[in-house]
């Protein structure tokens, strides 16, 4: 009986683990077969994706072409009538700083006056978070109807992607007609695709009160530069605060040396598209010559470590620099409330290689916007622009020290003496755009290492031409 | 029959997270794999193109790629162990219950919970050429000229790992702290009656004890490591000249500035193959020891 008991035991004990074993092999049956769907699920939405891409590509053109005929052949009429319904426009910027709210802000508030039932939807994006955020609307198709977009190498890009609205045609109804240096910059395979809304010019600031101090005069070239940097070290001042940890200002020593080394204008560009190796003589010849400032002692210490728009600031803020680079509008007005008369401050362009050439500033669009194709209020979208960019907007640009993409034709008279330089100025300067992204930050990082020491002018030309050619 | 009943309703309860994982864990990761052999700008679906291999080719003769995966390995070894070995000691301490510890306790706990970004940002600052660290050390007259922390190419990677080390050592020492709480004190007791040192009873009794949790306490490290993004960017972006460059501050160019989501999807795979390799070492040896 015992025996018996025990075979009973062990024959129910089989039969459970018999049990649990096909409870198992179901479970994971289940698992295998989820997972396998998924995948399968995943790589299908890839390749279908691929394979819309055709009729996707040539819908989009026609609804394209269909919404810019639309938006051309929209009169104020038309625009009236479609005011009548409750719209927003949403318009992302990531210009929260300074005098540019101000600026939309003004342009909102004459649009709205105008057209009552629109609603301009204003939201400011670190630049940090920007492209990631952006990207990600774009992908969902739920984009801003306006929104401001880099002037540079991810502008390109974007024309390109068929996610913009073309503004070629638009730009030429109710808009100034802009600086064709301006439309240059802003065509892509021969269109236009954004709106510029002003310019800026990069000079380096001075402290008008410690050049007086210590009996100095504006440099009229690099070795004038160096000559007034010594005398302000041997003072315990510093030369040029400048904060290179913010890539973008590295890179603009380059451009500002670039635009003296290369007398055409022109060989950045060629390099750009490949026309031209970065190993030209001028490209050379650029870095040398920043390598060579850093060598002087011109810059302030720690420039690597250093951000443009706090570290740099405070130093020439503070006094113990006499000098920063680079500044432009965007910077003129936070830099003018900090100092809050403490000193006055001036601009000059990065000075020439030999005295008596003319002084020669870098600049190009500041802040330009663009649609998005999918914008389902691109009429509005457009007269918004048109309210941001015509006279009245010019004016309030004006006011704030900031440089209008096309002629301003108001009342200058009034004008600070920076925003009349500045003025003054944009007539001469030279490009700061490169739009292939990999060479821009092969420049700015070798830049860093110029200023940092730890890369020669050769060595920063190869790494531009091991990736620009 | 009730069991199957309560399976299901165990099934009910667990959906959520199933889906969950599934939805926001799975298909995204199975997703980004699917892209390493694409390439895509990252604007529309549709402008995603199959490239084949092409993106692990052009990995291979990547110098930054190599340069970043040199610089993550640093950042992680360099503070796993650093943490642990703080984290562990500062346990220890703590658990001793002296007067002082709690406020100890709290002190090294509080910049866990700040954002690295602001930790960055204050570290940033007080780092600086014209910072005050900088000037503390040229009124003490120990410098003359101020030491270029994060301007330096050779010293910016290990001034963002310091600054680490300081934000997360409460974190490790927590979980020490509460694995130090499961042994039972008799043990140590015993132990220190039968003559034994302190350092034969940290040796012999606490540390084979705490191996699960060194286990636990070593992977979150290095998994973080592998993934840290946000103080470096904001330490230094991965400057001066690429010095500090870790992968994830890479693949956030190579994706969000060059615009190649396929070559980005590359290095967050890496990251994932590492982080699993690791893990998967460290389990091994744990089960081993056991």
């Amino acid at each position: 009986m015992v025996l018996e008991f025990q075979e009973n035991g062990a024959e129910s004990k089989r039969k459970a683990n018999n049990i649990n074993r096909t409870k198992e092999w179901k479970v994971k049956k289940v698992l295998i077969i989820a997972l396998t769907l998924m995948i399968v699920c995943t790589f299908s939405i890839v390749i279908g994706c691929k394979s819309a891409t055709t009729a996707t590509t040539a819908a989009a053109e026609t609804t394209a072409a269909a919404a810019t005929t639309a938006a051309a052949e929209t009169t104020a009429a038309a625009a009236t009538t479609t005011a009548a319904a409750p719209i927003t426009i949403e318009f992302w910027s990531w210009n929260n700083e300074g005098a540019y709210p101000k600026i939309h802000e003004d342009a909102e508030k004459r649009f709205m006056a105008d057209y009552p039932n629109v609603t301009i939807k204003r939201e400011y994006i670190s630049y940090t978070e920007y492209l990631v955020k952006l990207k990600a609307v774009l992908v969902g198709e739920e984009a801003p109807d306006v929104f401001q977009i880099p002037w540079a190498g991810e502008y390109t890009e974007l024309a390109r992607s068929g996610q913009l609205l073309p503004m070629t045609d638009n730009l030429k109804e109710g808009f100034p007609e802009f600086f064709p240096a301006v439309m240059n910059a802003i065509s892509v395979d021969g269109d236009a695709w954004a709106v510029p809304l002003d310019l800026n010019t990069l000079q380096i600031a001075y402290n008008i009160n410690m050049f007086k101090e210590f009996g100095l005069e504006v440099p009229k070239s690099q070795e004038e530069l160096i000559a007034v940097a010594k005398k302000l070290t041997d003072n315990g001042k510093f030369g040029i605060a400048q904060g290179t940890k913010d890539l973008w200002t590295a890179g603009d020593t380059f451009f500002a040396q670039v635009a003296y080394s290369d007398p055409t204008h022109t060989k950045m560009a060629l390099a750009d598209a490949k026309k031209l190796s970065w190993n030209d003589p001028v490209f050379l010849e650029a870095a040398k010559n920043a390598d060579k400032l850093v060598k002087a002692g011109v810059y302030a210490p720690g420039a690597n470590s250093m951000d443009a728009f706090v570290g740099a600031k405070d130093l020439f803020v503070q006094q113990q620099a006499a000098m920063i680079y680079p500044v432009g509008n965007f910077f003129t007005g936070g830099l003018t409330t900090e100092i809050d008369k403490a000193f006055e401050y001036n601009l000059f362009p990065t000075p020439p290689l030999k005295a008596g050439d003319e002084f020669l500033p870098t600049g190009g669009v500041a802040e330009m916007f663009v649609i998005s194709k999918n914008s389902a209020n691109v009429d509005m979208a457009i007269e918004f622009l048109r309210y941001m960019t015509n006279d009245k907007g010019k004016d309030i640009l004006v006011a704030n020290d900031f440089i209008p993409s096309s002629n301003y034709s108001g009342d200058t008279t009034n004008l600070s003496e920076l925003a009349k330089n500045m003025i003054a100025a944009q007539s001469k300067s030279q490009s700061r755009v490169v739009y292939n992204t990999e060479v821009y930050t092969a420049i700015m990082n070798g830049m860093q290492g110029i200023f940092g020491q730890s890369l020669t002018p050769e060595e920063f030309i190869k790494s531009l031409v091991e990736i620009g050619g | 029959m009730l069991l199957k009943k309560l399976q299901k309703i165990g099934f009910v309860f667990s959906l959520p997270s199933i889906l969950f994982f599934i939805f926001f864990v799975s298909i995204p990761v199975l997703f980004t794999i699917a892209l390493t052999f694409a390439e895509w700008k990252g604007f529309a679906l549709s402008g995603i193109r199959f490239i084949g291999f092409n993106n692990y080719i052009e990995l291979f003769n990547d110098k930054v790629f190599f340069k970043s995966l040199i610089n993550t390995s640093i950042f992680v070894v360099l503070t796993t162990v650093t943490l642990n070995l703080f984290g562990f000691l500062g346990a220890l301490i703590i658990d001793t219950k002296i007067p002082g510890t709690k406020f100890l306790k709290n002190a090294v706990f509080l910049p866990v919970l700040l954002s690295p970004i602001i930790i960055g940002i204050m570290w940033s600052r007080m780092l600086d050429a014209f910072g005050i660290i900088n000037k503390m050390l040229q009124s003490l007259h120990i410098i003359k000229l101020p030491i270029l922390f994060l301007g330096s190419e050779k010293m910016a990677l290990y001034t963002i790992i310091i600054a680490t080390i300081w934000q997360f050592t409460g974190y490790d020492m927590l979980i020490y702290y509460a694995g130090l709480q499961g042994i039972p004190k008799d043990i140590i007791e015993a132990a220190r009656i039968d003559g034994a040192s302190e350092r034969k009873v940290i040796l012999k009794i606490i540390i084979p004890t705490l191996s699960p949790v060194i286990t636990i306490a070593m992977l979150l490290n290095i998994i973080g490591g592998y993934k840290v993004f946000d103080i470096v960017y904001v330490m230094t972006a991965g400057g001066p000249n690429r010095a500090s460059e870790v992968l994830a501050t890479y693949l956030f160019q190579q994706a969000f500035r060059f615009n190649n989501m396929g070559y980005a999807s590359v290095i967050a795979v890496i990251i994932i193959i590492l982080s699993l390799i690791i893990s998967i070492i460290r389990f091994r040896l744990t089960k081993q020891s056991v």
